[in-house]
């Protein structure tokens, strides 16, 4: 009776997981570059041991990643926002010093000219230094990331490359998710740069959380719930009906 | 369990604080010069519980971990410096900036605030004040005997006195640039001050060195966009929803466990 609870158990700890990510999800349907991960995997091992071998455990295993559909593009006309084409990325400097990538493209230029994200980490460039804004000049973002500032005081308006945002384009199955939610190579190393970057600007990329199949899996997680419960019942019933047996031999 | 339930809640607290600064930016939908806001969000940290490269036996590692997301939160509201539209109004001492900078004022406690509102008026001592009665800086005395005051695109002040052809110049109007405008402390009044991340104000004269051009006689209207607004609030409201809808489901399944066992 006792193996048919635990086994049940481990049933409802997958469960809660995962409701755990997809509240995750939801939670963020407003978060900027927001990418789902990957559903966790649920794996069966067999329990080894006296008797039939009937007990699997399900156990959770890693997701295989982050998913990388894109988000819904909004047009929001400020310069300084950027929508990352395809898959590609864009490196920051995270606030423990290492590299890391992202999806979000709200930048802003801070009191000391560094360009950063909207959660305050610092633009990398092709080089992999901080991009540095001089002074007070008109800045726009081109399509292949190239940064262009206009000096103030010109009289034509011409706009001059300054820089390039660091674009990396690396293989879907290779990004992995930091504990900060920004990403890196799996592999641990730096991504190779794009050689197509592609940036639009003058929008931003938001969540791409999908309400209606995150309702739906919600739906089924809860039944599911509601399933190893039954079960949990139907042992205690059974034990029930065990015990009631033995008074009656007494 | 529970953390389904705590994940889900930064999601209406988050959604929350979006719908005040999309209530407010309604709200200031006619405030001279005012800059809307827009919430910044950002996700929590993950929890680790599996870690991506680990060893699972001798030779082989786990391709990839297992975080699970802690939820979101609002990391900023960022004041968007978009040009409002400049409405012309004819009032000689309505000043619009067209273009960067903001205009100096000078407040009760001695402290400079910065502001895009050039509605001024002319105070019972002739200075220019805006609608506060905090007196614009570098301060303008306005002679008792001018008939009609010009303010030229480079802020040159002058006057014209009866019986004097020749105009008089009186003083600049000079405004100030941020180098993070965004930045800047929103207090209310229409006024900013400055924050060691907007940097230090540069203070010039307008149309030069990048900076804005004065229009005299217009104003410039608060750069809300009511319909763009009105799009955020559906998507506030309905994000508000679905966070609550998973509330819900993680409650009754709590409540399902509870009735059976």
């Amino acid at each position: 009776m006792d193996r048919l609870i635990f086994t049940s158990l481990s049933g409802q700890n997958t469960v809660a997981h995962r409701m755990q990510q997809i509240s995750n999800e939801i939670a963020n349907v407003s978060t900027t570059g927001f990418k789902r991960s990957f559903a966790a995997a649920i794996k069966t091992y067999r329990y080894e041991g006296e008797g039939f071998s009937s007990r699997f455990v399900p156990v959770l295993t890693p997701a295989t990643g982050v998913d990388m559909t894109p988000g819904n593009v909004m047009n929001t006309g400020r310069p300084l926002d950027v929508a990352i084409g395809g898959t590609q990325l864009m490196a920051v400097q995270a606030a423990d010093g290492s590299v890391a990538y992202t999806r979000r493209g709200d930048l802003n230029i801070d009191a000391n000219g560094t360009l950063r994200i909207g959660s305050g980490e610092a633009v990398l460039d092709d080089g992999g230094a901080p991009v540095q804004i001089p002074g007070l000049v008109e800045v726009k973002v081109g399509t292949d990331g190239t940064i262009f500032t206009k000096t103030p005081g010109e009289q034509a308006a011409v706009f001059l490359p300054f820089g390039r945002i660091q674009i990396v384009d690396p293989p879907v199955e290779q990004i992995q998710l930091r504990t900060d939610g920004l990403y890196k190579n799996a592999s641990g190393e730096a991504f190779a740069l794009a050689e197509t970057p592609s940036v639009q600007s003058g929008a931003l990329e938001g969540s791409n959380t999908n309400l209606f199949s995150t309702m739906v899996d919600m739906i089924s997680m809860s039944r599911r719930y509601e399933m190893q419960v039954k079960v949990i019942k139907q042992a205690n019933d059974l034990a029930e009906r065990s015990q009631s047996l033995a008074r009656l031999n007494q | 369990m529970e953390a389904a339930l705590w994940v889900a809640k930064t999601g209406l607290d988050a959604q929350q604080t979006r719908m005040t600064v999309i209530a407010n930016n309604l709200a200031n939908v006619n405030t001279t010069g005012f800059k809307r806001d827009r919430a910044t969000f950002e996700d929590l940290l993950y929890q680790n519980v599996k870690q991506g490269g680990a060893q699972t036996s001798a030779d082989t590692a786990a391709p990839t971990g297992l975080l699970l997301g802690t939820g979101t939160r609002v990391v900023a509201t960022e004041k968007l410096h978009a040009q409002g539209n400049i409405i012309q109004t004819q009032n000689a001492f309505d000043v619009a900036i067209s273009g960067e900078g903001f205009f100096q004022i000078l407040q009760p406690d001695g402290t400079l605030a910065y502001s895009r509102d050039g509605g001024f008026k002319i105070s019972a001592e002739g200075v220019l004040v805006n609608s506060s009665g905090y007196r614009l800086q570098p301060e303008l005395a306005i002679p008792q005997n001018a008939q009609s005051i010009t303010i030229g695109a480079d802020g040159t002040v002058s006057i014209q006195t009866f019986g004097e052809a020749a105009a008089q110049t009186i003083g600049q109007i000079q405004i100030a640039r941020f180098l993070n405008p965004s930045g800047l402390q929103a207090i209310g009044e229409n006024l900013y001050r400055e924050t060691s991340s907007s940097g230090p104000p540069q203070v010039g004269i307008p149309t030069q060195q990048g900076n804005g051009q004065l229009i005299q006689g217009a104003l410039e209207s608060s750069n809300v966009n009511v319909v763009e607004e009105m799009v955020n609030m559906i998507e506030t409201q309905r994000a508000y929803e679905v966070n609550s809808k998973a509330i819900d489901a993680v409650n009754k399944m709590l409540q399902y466990a509870n009735n059976n066992l």
